[in-house]
This record gives C-alpha cells, structure tokens and sequence, in this order.
C-alpha cells in the first residue's frame, strides 16, 4: 500500500483504486496524481475493503474480479459498513455482461465503465463528475 | 411384418413371452382335446343314425377352427413331441371319414383341411412328408377296397375323384408352402445378415414401429450408450422419461422434437441433435442422434430408425475449448487495457510532445489495439455462442430505423474508401426481436462489404417484407466468393484466397452473423461472383423471436 499526497493549496481528494494488475493500478495512480488526487491503492478484495475504512477515501474506483474478495462482495461490504457507505464508487472492469452492470447497481456502484472501452481520460473525467457530485446517494448509470 | 424384427429381444422378454404361450396351450389343449375326443365319438355314432348333414359339417367348422387354435399354439410351443400327433390324429379322422360313405361332404372339407394344416403345423418338410403318407393312405385304401377287403360305401368312380380332389389341394397347398419357403429363407438370411450387422456396429441403433411409435429394435451398442437393457414395447412418447433424456440446459427432452418421433410421426429425417442422457450408474452422456423414416411400397411410413452415437467426449472437448477461450479473453483484456491507455496517453501528448512520425507509430499501435480488443470480445462472444449462453432480450424494433442507424454508423468508412453507400430500405415495419444482436449483425455485413469492396465500387443495402418473414441484404461491387470458399465462408477464421491476409478483421465477423441470426429463428445465404460482388442475405421470421435467458450477453 502506498500512499501519495501532493501539497495543494486547499485538501487534495482522495482516491483509493482496488485493482490487483500491478500495472495497470499504477497507471492509473499516475493519471489521477496528474491531476492533483491522492491515490492509495490496494491489490485485491479485502485490502481494499481495509484501506476504504482506514483512509476514507473520496472515491473508490473498484475492479470485480479480484483475488481474496471479489468486487461484488467487497461493494456489500462498504455498503453495509457506517463508516464507508456513503463514499462513491466507480466500478471499473472488463466485465460487460448487463447482469454484472445491474448486479453492481443494485449493491450501490455509482458507476460502471468496461476498460477496454473507454479511454483513461475518459475515467478521470467520470472521477470528476462523480467527485462533484458528492456523496454515494445516487447511483448513476453509464 | 419387417417392422416385428425382434432381432436382440431381451432374453427377459424372451421366457415371459414362451411362459405365455405354455399358458395358452394348456388353455387349449384342456378343452379342445376332450372336446374332439367326445365329437369324433358323436360323429361316428350319429353318421351311422343319419343325422342331418348340415349339422354335421358346422361341427366339424368348431372341431377345425378349435384344432387350428390348437395347431397355432402347438406350433410356437417347444413341445414338438405333439405336433405330428396332432397330425396323425388328424389323418386319421380324415381317412375314417372316407371309409364312412355316410356323410362325404365332411370327406371332402377334411381334404381341403389337411394338407395345408400338415403344412402349417409341422413345417415345410415334414409337411411334405404327412401330405405322402395321407396320399399313400388313401392309395392304399382305394387298392384295399377294391380287392374287397374293405367294404365299399362309395362307387370307385366317387374315390377315383376324391383322389383327383385330393392331389390337386395337396399340389396347391405344396406349392403354396413352397414359395413361402423360399420367402422365409430369404428372410432368415437377411434377418441373420442384419442381426449380425447391427451387432457389430459400434453405432446406437434403435427402431420404432408405426403408428404409436412402440421400440422394437435396439442394437447392443444401443444399450450400451443408455447404459441399461432397452426393453422392447416402450412407446416414443415415453422415451424421455424411461431413459432420462434431456437437452443441453438439462430440461426434459420433449418427446414430440425427439428425432425418431420427427421421423415416424412428420416422416422428416433428422441429422444429429445431442440429446443429453442419465444412465442409470449415475453417469451422464451425451448422445448424437440422427432418424429417418421408413415407408412401404405405398409410401407410408411404418417405421423409423435411428442411430446414436457417443458425443460425450466431443462435448467435453468443445467445452473446455469454450472455457479455455473464455478465461483467455477476460485474462487478455486486463494487459490489453494497460496498452492502450498508456498508447492513448502518449498520443494525446500527455507524457510530452511528439514528433510527427512518433505520433504515426502511435497511431499504428492504436489501431492494432484496438483490433485486438474487438478479436478479444470477437472470441469470447463465440465461446459463449458455443456454450449456448447467448441472451436474447427482443423487443418491437422499426427495422427501417435499425438499418439507418446501421448506415449512418459504417458511411464515415465507406466514404473515406470512396464507396457509395446506398440504403434502400423501406417500410419493413417492424419486428419482434433484440435490436442490439440484429444490429452487430447488420454492421458485421456492412462492414465486410466495405472492407471487401475496391475504391470507386458500390453498396446497397435492401429489404423486402414477406407473409412470414422479413428479407434484408447487403449487396456489394466487391472482389466476390470463390466457388471452392462458398461452405467455408461461415466458418470460424476462414478468409477465403482472394482477399489479403493483411485486412483487418478478426475472422470471426459472419460466424457471428449466422449465429446471431439462427438464435433468432432466421436464415443467412449469399449469392456472389468473383470480381463481381457478393449479395448477403438474411431472413428473420415476422412472428418475432421468443425471449431467451442466457447468462451472457454478446460483447458489442
């Protein structure tokens, strides 16, 4: 786990990225850094699930297929937690199955993008969308 | 009756079959030979106080129709001992009926009775043999008469006739026995020949009889495959629930789709369907099965046979295929994503500005990325196509607004390769069926076309509506089909000789075509001529397509 902020005049928010291929969580962190977000990144289920409770991040972004926990339970989980429920959470994955997508939404996803489809840039402006949007009360559908 | 051909009757159905007929000959002989014993008796006894002729003859219509009974039973029975008794005591009523000049109508009836029943109840030679002797009898009768041994009731002129009569019935009933003879021998042979053929055939072979579709053959290897003994008599109808068979998605196999069903009740052949069986050990195989029917010389169909094989391991393999392609496309798409959103940040300058041939190799691994994504979801959309998990979620889509959008997504290409693209569709109305598969399927012919059609050529896009179905095409000025690639051209990966290996593509686009289109109750043909163009076609049925769970959905 690695944590990252940058001196900003006002508080940087906070990203945290689940995502157990190495290299793509560090591009990632590296774009969102760009940006000006701290990242904190976990590489499977439930280090995710520790490191949303420790660090109460802005926002997470969260694959499905993971090792340990999987997304799905991992998304129960912060959901059903006091302390994370109201953090939103942008499902990124190469799932694109439309039973997936419902199944995320119905366990309270904010958002869902296939990675193959979609370009990081495109991420982080939903990043920003969803950051200006403020807490997890909706769900929104991509 | 070749439909009886009871070639590997259980040895089961066998004793049963032989315990009722030791019933049935008891039965008989219980009655009818105290029966005849007394009437042979009352017959002698009333010839001799002249009782009306005609009573007699209907008492010997009983005694024979009783003694054919008898015969019939004493003829399967393994009690062999009594049928030339039988026999014997049946020549000699005769021959007693001849000496008795009282009544000679009842003389003449048993001539026309014995030598065919001397025939049918002990066979053809021993047959011959009975029909001497009474012929011999008689002879021997007629010479003792006439020495005046015997007294004579008859004029010798009378016997002389009898004696014609008699040899001319024996003749016939010879003849006649004859030919059915040699028709049975032919018959053994072939049964015999077929007996030992379906023996050996390593194939499932059952067959039904018409009209309710009753089993009367299974080979060994049949019952092999179903792994119990196939008791003959089961009726088509219950062929599902006896041996468990069931489809793919394990649902009951509905007897009425059942391809010997199809066969004997439609008279439609059938080529490999895979029906899914539960043996009795527990174990579960797949069986490929294909039916034809069988008719008489009139045309009707009196049976129907089919052929299983073992397609067991085939499924397996085809499985493992799917999910081995399946695990390799989701484990191929996560590296995938990394290239391309590194390739994508450097070439929107993110990492620093490029130079122009920089940003030209960037460009170059941008396309192949991207063509690479789409052979990804290209392979796993046919491994689930292949696993049957294909979902179809249809609803009332306007067809003619489907292939504006269809058009309006593939001109951009069209027109940047200097084609005209044409839509000529018009009024199709509209159509019960799952708009995003007809769509991919629309824009994977559009897009061969296109990617098929040299600078300056033309497309047309068309269709027409029918009573039952909806017609549409897509008809190119392309470089056309080679006759020799014309079956190959739905085939997963085919390219056929005469475009370059070097178009994009993932060889997978009109597999996908026909599959969506079948899973959709419609039909795909084409007509085309090399440096001429090709004309794809596709048919979907107006009455829509039913909604179907799948676990998946096509990638598109």
């Amino acid at each position: 786990m690695d944590l990252v902020s940058k001196e900003t005049g006002t508080e940087p928010k906070k990203i945290l990225i689940i995502e157990d291929d190495a290299p793509l969580s560090a591009m990632v962190q590296n774009r969102f850094k760009r940006e000006l977000y701290e990242t904190v990144s976990a590489l499977n289920g439930s280090e995710g699930l520790d490191a949303a409770r420790k660090y109460r991040p802005d926002i997470i972004v969260l694959d499905l297929l993971l090792p340990v926990m999987n997304g799905f339970d991992v998304l129960s989980a912060l959901r059903k937690d006091e302390l994370t429920r109201d953090i939103p959470v942008l499902v990124l994955s190469n799932l694109s199955r439309a039973e997936d997508i419902q199944r995320t939404q119905m366990l309270g996803a904010n958002g869902y993008l296939v990675k193959t489809d979609v370009s990081l840039k495109y991420v982080t402006e939903k990043i920003k969308d969803l950051l200006s949007k403020g807490s997890a009360g909706q769900s929104v559908r991509t | 009756m070749p439909a009886n051909i009871d070639l590997f009757k259980s040895e089961n159905m066998r004793r049963t079959e032989e315990r009722q007929r030791t019933r049935m000959f008891y039965l008989f002989s219980g009655i009818a030979i105290p029966y005849l014993l007394a009437y042979g008796v009352f017959d002698y006894l009333d010839a001799r106080g002249g009782v009306h002729i005609v009573i007699g003859a209907i008492e010997h219509l009983l005694a024979f129709l009783l003694l054919l009974s008898v015969a019939r039973y004493y003829k399967h029975s393994q009690l062999s001992v009594l049928k030339p008794l039988i026999t014997v005591l049946m020549m000699i009523m005769l021959l007693v009926s001849m000496f008795d000049g009282g009544i000679s109508g009842t003389a003449i009836y048993w001539l026309f009775v014995f030598p065919p029943a001397a025939f049918y109840l002990n066979g053809y030679k021993p047959g011959i043999f009975y029909n001497t002797l009474f012929f011999v009898c008689s002879v021997a009768y007629l010479l003792l008469q006439r020495a005046g041994i015997i007294p004579a009731f008859y004029s010798m002129e009378q016997l002389v006739q009898m004696l014609f009569v008699l040899l001319q019935v024996f003749l016939i009933s010879f003849a006649a026995q004859f030919n059915l003879e040699k028709f049975r021998v032919t018959i053994i042979s072939q049964r015999e020949h077929l007996r030992v053929l379906l023996g050996g055939l390593p194939v499932g072979i059952t067959m039904v009889v018409a009209p309710d579709g009753r089993l009367s053959t299974a080979n060994p290897s049949a019952e092999r495959l179903f792994g119990r003994t196939i008791e003959p008599n089961v009726k088509a109808a219950d062929f599902p629930k006896t041996y468990q068979l069931a489809r793919e998605d394990g649902t009951p196999y509905p007897a009425e789709d059942l391809p010997l069903t199809v066969a004997l009740m439609r008279g439609e052949s059938t080529v490999k369907n895979d029906v899914f069986v539960k043996r009795p050990d527990g174990s579960h195989a797949v069986l490929r099965v294909s039916a034809a029917p069988v008719r008489d010389e009139t045309g009707r169909i009196v049976s129907a046979v089919a052929v299983w094989e073992d397609a067991t391991k085939e499924h397996e393999i085809s499985r493992m295929k799917s999910d081995f392609i399946s695990l390799a496309s989701h484990q191929l798409r996560t590296p995938l994503t990394s290239i391309k959103w590194s390739i994508e940040m450097a070439a929107d300058e993110e990492n620093g500005p490029l130079s122009q041939a920089q940003k030209e190799a960037l460009d170059f691994a941008r396309r192949s990325t991207i063509r690479l994504v789409r052979l990804v979801s290209d392979l796993l959309n046919v491994s689930r196509i292949e696993r049957g998990q294909i979902a179809l979620q249809p609803e009332l889509t306007d067809l003619d607004a489907l292939c504006r959008e269809a058009v309006a997504e593939i001109n951009p290409t069209a027109v940047e390769k200097g084609l005209a693209l044409e839509n000529e569709v018009r009024a199709l109305g509209q159509v019960r069926l799952d708009p995003k598969l007809i769509f991919q399927a629309l824009l994977n012919l559009l897009a061969n076309a296109v990617k098929y059609t040299p600078k300056g050529g033309h497309i047309e896009v068309g269709g027409r509506r029918g009573a039952n179905e909806v017609e549409m095409f897509v008809r190119d000025s392309g470089v056309g089909i080679p006759a020799e690639a014309k079956d190959k051209i739905f085939q997963k990966f085919f390219r056929a000789d005469n475009v370059s290996v070097d178009n994009e593509g993932t060889g997978l686009g009109l597999y996908l075509v026909k599959a969506i289109i079948e899973s959709s109750g419609g039909r795909v043909w084409f007509e085309s001529e090399v440096g001429k163009g090709t004309t794809f076609w596709f048919s979907l049925p107006i009455s829509g397509v039913a909604a179907k769970e799948g676990s998946r959905e096509l990638i598109i």
